[in-house]
């Protein structure tokens, strides 16, 4: 580009240097009436002068900073050398692996997957650690029905009563280890209303179980029997 | 946070590193000017970015994170091969403007000028307390008329309207022209007041 006195001779622009120069308090009245004079005119150079601004006003809130600081030799090739190590340091996240590159949505969501899964594992690991426990001590507490493959929705839920309890907690839980139905009982059934029934889908799995409770808090759990409704 | 810790004790090790046995040494640039300064253009950098993205709305997500990088690398590598530093300021200050007028020239040439300036931006007369014409020809007229009463004011008043009419508020007008901003003030109610007065002048 053709540059005369400060100006693009071809577009008859301000260079950079002298819009630059003007927020740098640099030139006098007349030069700045002229650069104006030129960007009220220029929306090219509007631009530039808005951003100028907007960046003044940003330097504006580090009023004392580096007042009066100078750099001795030896100081200035300390500040070059880490501005070199700091290009280094984004020229490497530039070449960064592919996983890297990802936009933050995606790996967030592949975290998040993964979290679900590990989650996953460890409930049922979980879960399987307690039917041992449970199966051992619960003896004659057992869920009779509904259980296996079933082609209605159930409506009824019935287990062996157990002796010493005042109260069961029953509750279903789905194929993502939700938990969609939570309800109590006074005695060895529960019946599902209309919207609870509304939760279980044809096709899915279940796993449902009871913990039967005395005025104590004392506790026992049922073993666990699963279902599946099937699709006609 | 972790990013930042990261960053110190990266400065840390390097300076270590480089400082070799030297370390106490006067000469040496001290760590905390250093850090000082390079968390002065981290946050500078990121202001550019902002501004950038404001101005140029039609960047693609893409677009708008290259942006981050391209700002970071522009203002380090002039600090790499730089002229001589005087004055710490002024030179942190001109890297600051120069890196968002090249980013800004780049982001022209890539991006056609009409949809860069899809300018909402108000006609800037009518910012001033002055009713303009309202028909195209009066307007035309009014505007030649406007003109011409401006630049009959005195300087100092014309040169604050003038800022004025680039979108500048009193207290920026007084900070690019290095006055106090009761002089900037004082200017410009003086200044409007003159040229209502020449307006209503020319109209009779």
């Amino acid at each position: 580009m053709m540059k005369s006195g400060g100006r693009d001779t071809k577009t008859g622009c301000p260079d950079n240097e002298k819009l630059i120069n003007s927020f740098l308090k640099k030139g006098g009245l007349e030069e700045k009436e002229r650069l104006i004079d030129h960007i009220l005119a220029c929306q090219k150079c509007k631009l530039k002068f808005d951003a100028l601004k907007q960046i003044s006003i940003q330097l504006g809130t580090f009023t004392d900073e580096f007042e009066g600081d100078r750099l001795s030799t030896s100081e200035e090739q300390e500040f070059r050398k880490m501005a070199r190590l700091r290009i280094r340091e984004l020229n490497k996240k530039q070449k960064m692996p592919f996983l890297q590159s990802l936009p933050a949505r995606y790996l967030a969501m592949v975290a998040a997957a993964l979290l679900i899964v590990i989650a996953g594992y460890f409930l049922i690991t979980k879960l399987q650690q307690r039917d041992v426990y449970r199966e051992g001590e619960s003896g004659e507490f057992r869920l009779i029905e509904p259980v296996g493959t079933i082609t209605e929705v159930p409506s009824v839920f019935i287990w062996t009563p157990y002796e010493e309890a005042d109260n069961y907690l029953f509750r279903v839980i789905d194929d993502e280890l939700n938990i969609i139905i939570r309800k109590g009982a006074f005695e060895a059934k529960t019946t599902l209303s209309e919207d609870e029934k509304k939760k279980l889908l044809k096709g899915k799995t279940y796993i449902w179980e009871v913990k039967a409770q005395d005025l104590f808090h004392k506790e026992i759990i049922s073993d666990r029997k699963h279902f599946e409704i099937r699709k006609k | 946070m972790n990013k930042i810790c990261l960053d110190l004790t990266a400065l840390f090790f390097y300076s270590c590193i480089h400082a070799g046995g030297n370390y106490r040494n006067k000469q040496q640039m001290d760590l905390k000017k250093l850090i000082k300064t390079k968390d002065f253009l981290e946050k500078m950098s990121h202001s550019i970015e902002l501004i950038i993205w404001k101005n140029f709305p039609q960047l693609s997500r893409q677009e708008k994170e290259d942006v981050e990088q391209e700002v970071k690398l522009k203002i380090w590598r002039m600090i790499a091969h730089g002229k001589k530093i005087k004055n710490l300021r002024s030179y942190l200050w001109k890297v600051v403007y120069t890196t968002t007028l090249d980013v800004i020239d780049e982001k022209m040439k890539v991006l056609p000028f009409d949809t860069v300036m899809e300018s909402n931006s108000p006609n800037p007369i009518s910012q001033l307390d002055i009713q303009p014409a309202e028909s195209v020809m009066e307007k035309k007229e009014w505007e030649a008329m406007f003109e011409k009463a401006l630049n009959t004011l005195i300087q100092n008043r014309r040169i604050v309207i003038k800022l004025y009419l680039t979108g500048m508020n009193i207290k920026e007008i007084a900070d690019f022209l290095g006055w106090s901003e009761s002089k900037a003030n004082h200017l410009y109610y003086r200044g409007l007041k003159d040229l209502k007065e020449k307006l209503k002048n020319v109209k009779k």
